[in-house]
């Protein structure tokens, strides 16, 4: 029971802390929102239409202009102009004032009449791969649709009839279905990944703080000459850092379930159970770097600037397989890593425990051991200012002792 | 002469300071380069081969089996295993064992040759869109040989002669290719970028710390007593910085360039041009922030605002497919223009025509910084009129 209340007391005053840092408080209890806010109004959408081409027509003939009623007509395709030579187009893509060119050849009606092979040519923005796999989907439909109404015309002509063409060709019927996220939503593949690095990065932000803080501030002393023990020290510090962390995950979760329609297709119960060992372990983390930092500076800077690349080393994006040698098991050692896939296979792919079973797994066994990390730690810091050390600070800082004594 | 000789002076002192805090001069100067491997050796493969397939083959014949062994031989697919049944397709997907789906129906071939309907599905997992993008392009391709030939077997048993089934395959072909790119590599079109984002992070904690350290270790007061103008502090205090800055974001392309094969086309005098522009803008920034906050809270500020500044950037996912908000939010950085120029020359090699407007953007953006710190920079020590600072800026206190 004692123990309980050292560790609410302690709790309460880091949460009397957290308040009473204006700028801390805004970004432990807003900034989350504010990324999620922004990042929503990025990848609202999610899919990516109306991108600007240009169609060159050097044929003028009613097929031709058929074609380009097909590309206008096509929803990730906008025409915006008409140049009259595909040189015209280079200049355009080059001044990034179109994102692809396609070219109808001279004699395009003729030729197709007289059953020689035409060739409309696409050249797409590969600078920007989006764009490019975008245009790519969206040549590769009109190319079928136009493809089976030409061969189609062209069996009429050979004498055949019309349903029995039809029948021939539904014959070989390729159908391509994107599991997950049939619409291709790049919001539904992102979102998720943004969540955890706002959620994480404010996390640390505030917990890798705790620490430093108080060696700044030179409070750490009461902190360790008083008879708490190591583990109600800590728990304390991180408990409300822990309990705003899982709030703001909550809420940011629901907001994206509500107003970007994020999918939700597996159990609740189980994603929430992610997130809070996962937060378990960030915290325990946060508290563990903030034991070796000196200062506030130093804490936030290093924080901050590995937040990028630990995601990017996760393989949420760019596979695994595919880094280098070196990298590859990096990305196994941040918890990170493992609620990212634990999360988008609960919330994309409806997986159960047999999917995710692995993933809790080794997310506790990383809490487990930051926590024990951070216990230690605290026992190290202790020792540094305990009496028996002769680096003690001359006055002994009792209970109502200021923090100005030590130096 | 001497307004020379005080702003190398300011330069000294300033070099001098950032050097003597190592911990800040480590993330300073080796961080960004650090960062800059770990992300060149994440998109090592620069290309996505060989992603896992699966394929539930009901149909068994021969020509179920050429169908599989276009799929072996496209460099995009690898054939993992094969699947009994369809509850199996579905359980390695799920447990992302496969990325790719193919099922063959049973009456595949008797359908094809009694020319009946018949279908074949491919599934992808697209809750990973660069596996559904990579995927879809190969099975595409596939999919179009496939078709080509399976219908022209088709329309040679209905007794169709060899010229006329070639006319009527031949058809239209919407030929793609990809410029500047042609090959869809993942790191020519992220890695230099994501660079130079982090480039820009730690360039404006150093610059951050410009105004606000002093400030705490209440040594701005020194230079109210020098006999040197407004600007020439600013001045001074930021070349450091930004000779920098900008050789390690020449450092950062080099390195990109001759160890990662990054493409490095275009006129390396405007990739310089816009880079300095970009430092001074973002320089602006920072030392608005370092002007009205402390030290601590301005470089927290600066993380905070500076990290989405990626994704805002438009780089990747394009502004035109933004809300308007975050379209307006993205255009008020000076990363998105900076970007967009670097990748426009780099890729694109474009000309003075194209980047002159992301340039003149981005001094804009460096005069209205740079004023608005003006403004702050010491308001407690200074009248508040404008005038007066604006007077105050071209002479010594």
């Amino acid at each position: 029971m004692q123990r309980l209340k050292n560790i609410a007391c302690i709790a309460y005053l880091e949460w009397l802390s957290i308040n009473r840092d204006k700028f801390l408080s805004a970004v432990v209890f807003l900034a989350v929102f504010l990324y999620l806010g922004l990042f929503g109004f990025v990848y609202c959408s999610g899919l990516l239409l109306d991108i600007p081409v240009a169609v060159v027509d050097q044929d003028h003939t009613p097929t031709s202009r058929d074609v380009i009623q097909k590309i206008a007509a096509n929803d990730r395709l906008d025409i915006i102009c008409y140049p009259q030579t595909t040189r015209e187009i280079d200049q355009l893509l080059q001044a990034n004032q179109v994102r692809a060119g396609i070219a109808i050849p001279e004699n395009f009606e003729k030729d197709i009449q007289s059953g020689q092979p035409v060739r409309v040519s696409t050249v797409a923005d590969g600078s920007n791969l989006i764009y490019t796999y975008n245009l790519r989907k969206a040549v590769i439909d009109i190319n079928r649709s136009l493809g089976a109404e030409i061969m189609a015309r062209t069996l009429v002509g050979t004498g055949m009839e019309p349903t029995r063409v039809e029948n021939l060709l539904r014959s070989v019927e390729f159908v391509s279905e994107s599991r997950y996220n049939p619409t291709f939503n790049y919001c539904y593949f992102l979102y998720l990944m943004l969540v955890v690095i706002a959620v994480q990065q404010t996390c640390l932000l505030g917990e890798g703080l705790t620490l430093a803080r108080e060696k700044e501030l030179n409070t750490w002393v009461q902190f360790a000459l008083s008879p708490m023990s190591n583990a109600e020290i800590f728990l304390g510090k991180v408990l409300p850092y822990y309990l705003i962390l899982l709030a703001n995950a909550g809420l940011v979760l629901t907001g994206a379930y509500l107003f970007l329609r994020l999918p939700m297709h597996g159990s609740i119960f189980l994603l929430w159970l992610v997130f809070a060992v996962f937060a378990l372990a960030i915290v325990s983390l946060g508290y563990w770097i903030s034991s070796y930092c000196n200062d506030v500076t130093q804490a936030t800077m290093i924080i901050c600037l590995f937040n990028v690349p630990m995601v990017l080393c996760s393989g949420f994006t760019w596979p695994t397989a595919s880094m280098a040698p070196i990298l590859k098991y990096l990305g196994y050692l941040f918890p990170a890593t493992w609620l990212m896939h634990a999360a988008r296979a609960i919330t994309m792919k409806a997986g159960g425990w047999d999917i995710v079973g692995c993933d809790i797994l080794i997310l506790s066994i990383m809490a487990l051991f930051f926590v024990s990390g951070a216990i230690f730690s605290t026992r190290r810091l202790r020792r540094k200012v305990s009496p028996g050390n002769k680096n003690v600070p001359t006055s002994s800082p009792g209970p109502g002792s200021t923090a100005g004594t030590v130096t | 002469m001497t307004s020379l000789r005080t702003i190398l002076g300011i330069m000294y002192a300033e070099t001098l300071q950032l050097l003597r805090n190592r911990t800040q001069a480590v993330i300073f100067l080796l961080i960004p380069f650090l960062i800059f491997l770990i992300i060149a050796g994440v998109y090592w493969d620069q290309i996505i081969l060989r992603i896992p397939t699966v394929i539930l083959d009901q149909n068994h014949s021969s020509l179920s089996r050429d169908m599989v062994e276009a799929i072996q031989a496209n460099e995009n697919l690898e054939i993992r295993c094969y699947a009994e049944n369809y509850e199996q397709v579905n359980q390695l997907l799920k447990a992302e064992e496969a990325r790719v789906a193919v099922i063959i129906p049973e009456d595949f071939d008797r359908a094809m040759s009694r020319g009946e309907p018949t279908r074949i599905l491919t599934i992808i997992d697209g809750s990973n869109m660069i596996f559904c993008n990579v995927a879809t392009g190969a099975m595409g391709e596939v999919v179009t040989d496939l078709s080509v030939m399976l219908r022209a077997n088709l329309l040679l048993s209905h007794g169709l002669l060899t010229d006329q089934v070639k006319k009527v395959l031949q058809g239209v072909q919407f030929a793609f290719s990809s410029r500047y790119n042609p090959t869809f590599n993942y790191a020519y079109f992220l890695v230099l970028g994501l660079g130079l984002y982090i480039l820009q992070q730690t360039y404006l904690l150093g610059m951050v710390t410009a105004i606000s350290r002093e400030r705490e270790q209440k040594t701005w007061q020194q230079f109210q007593f020098l006999p040197a103008a407004r600007w020439q502090i600013y001045v001074g205090k930021l070349l450091p910085y930004l000779i920098i800055g900008t050789l390690q974001a020449a450092l950062i392309c080099i390195l990109g360039a001759r160890a990662f094969g990054m493409p490095l086309h275009g006129q390396l005098w405007l990739v310089l041009v816009s880079t300095v522009v970009f430092l001074i803008a973002v320089s602006g920034f920072g030392m608005l922030v370092s002007a009205i906050f402390s030290r601590v809270n301005s470089i927290r500020l600066a993380m905070v605002m500076a990290m989405p500044s990626f994704i805002l950037s438009g780089f990747t996912w394009p502004l035109q497919a933004m809300h308007p908000i975050g379209r307006v939010i993205g255009e008020c950085l000076p990363l998105t223009w900076y970007l967009q120029a670097f990748q426009s020359i780099t890729m694109k090699g474009a000309g003075w025509d194209v980047i002159s407007s992301y340039i003149i953007i981005l001094l804009l953006m460096a005069v209205i910084c740079f004023s608005l710190s003006l403004v702050f920079v010491d308001k407690r020590q200074r009248p508040n009129s404008v005038y007066y600072r604006l007077y105050a800026l071209f002479h010594p206190y």
